[in-house]
């Protein structure tokens, strides 16, 4: 691992630290819209709502 | 539209979540290893590779809620689904106006030595993302759903506004963000950069259409279970 003229601070903490945090955000929103439509459909389910009200 | 369609296109996006997240990798495994060292920046220029297909996801989306609402507002018998349409867009634009402003301030900080500046790039990105900020905010606090949706609807418009003021900022005023390296005569990127860039901005532009079909589903059903439990309350 080299460092380079950033101070003391290799590029690999900022290049890792980009690439991780939009890895993170991106399936935080994945996981995030699944799960809603998952609890909306089970509450459907649940309440005894008919499929086709909508 | 039925739920039962709802619950097959649901099936179906979830489906393509997978290959849309392969080809993302392989664009970033192109970007990290495949591709050499840029000669001014070194290795950390790696970062566009993110930064770059985020912020233009971010302009799609923005632009996309645009004309959802505009098709609303014409066509009043679509109103109801532009509506879900540009909730999902939008919710798409915050998250990657967010990651476009993060990645950028985090390429930033080793380019130019700081992690923000008031720059015309960088402040007019933050006023799009607080504007799609601000169109959440309004539909939680806005309890009637016509007045919500008109509100929200205003509110697309207005960020889509402001997106080719984002994009032309590097332009119109002096700026420390560079200008457009592969729109401009004389750019000095190689073809292979150009490349790479291009296969990460496709690739990401395929996995957030995924993820806003998934997220349009939840927000349709959210909505119908909603009105399902209004009626129930005022029978």
């Amino acid at each position: 691992m080299s460092t380079s003229e950033f101070g003391n601070v290799s590029w690999v903490y900022f290049v890792a630290g980009a690439y991780v945090l939009v890895v993170v955000v991106l399936l935080g929103l994945a996981v995030n819209s699944l799960g809603r439509y998952r609890r909306a459909r089970q509450a459907l389910n649940d309440e005894g709502f008919s499929d086709d009200k909508s | 539209m039925p739920q039962a369609h709802r619950d097959k296109t649901f099936s179906l996006w979830a489906k393509i979540l997978y290959p849309a997240i392969f080809i993302q990798l392989v664009g970033w495994y192109l970007g990290l290893f495949w591709i050499g060292a840029d000669k001014d920046q070194g290795e950390v220029f790696r970062i566009m590779f993110v930064h770059v297909p985020v912020a233009w996801c971010a302009f799609v989306w923005i632009l996309a809620a645009a004309v959802f609402a505009i098709i609303g507002f014409v066509r009043k018998s679509v109103f109801e689904q532009m509506d879900q349409n540009t909730h999902a867009a939008i919710d798409l634009g915050t998250v990657f106006g967010a990651l476009a402003l993060a990645t950028g301030s985090i390429w930033g900080r080793p380019t130019w030595g700081v992690w923000w500046d008031w720059d015309p790039r960088l402040t007019t990105t933050l006023v799009m993302f607080l504007i799609c900020c601000a169109y959440h905010v309004l539909r939680s606090f806005t309890p009637d759903v016509q007045a919500r949706r008109n509100a929200g609807q205003i509110v697309a418009i207005l960020a889509a506004v402001n997106v080719p003021i984002v994009y032309f900022s590097v332009n119109i005023w002096r700026s420390v963000h560079q200008p457009q390296t592969f729109v401009r005569k004389g750019g000095s990127a190689s073809p292979d950069i150009g490349l790479v860039l291009l296969v990460n901005t496709l690739a990401m532009l395929l996995l957030s259409f995924v993820i806003f079909k998934i997220r349009r589903v939840a927000v349709a059903t959210e909505e119908t279970l909603e009105a399902a439990r209004e009626g129930r309350n005022q029978a």
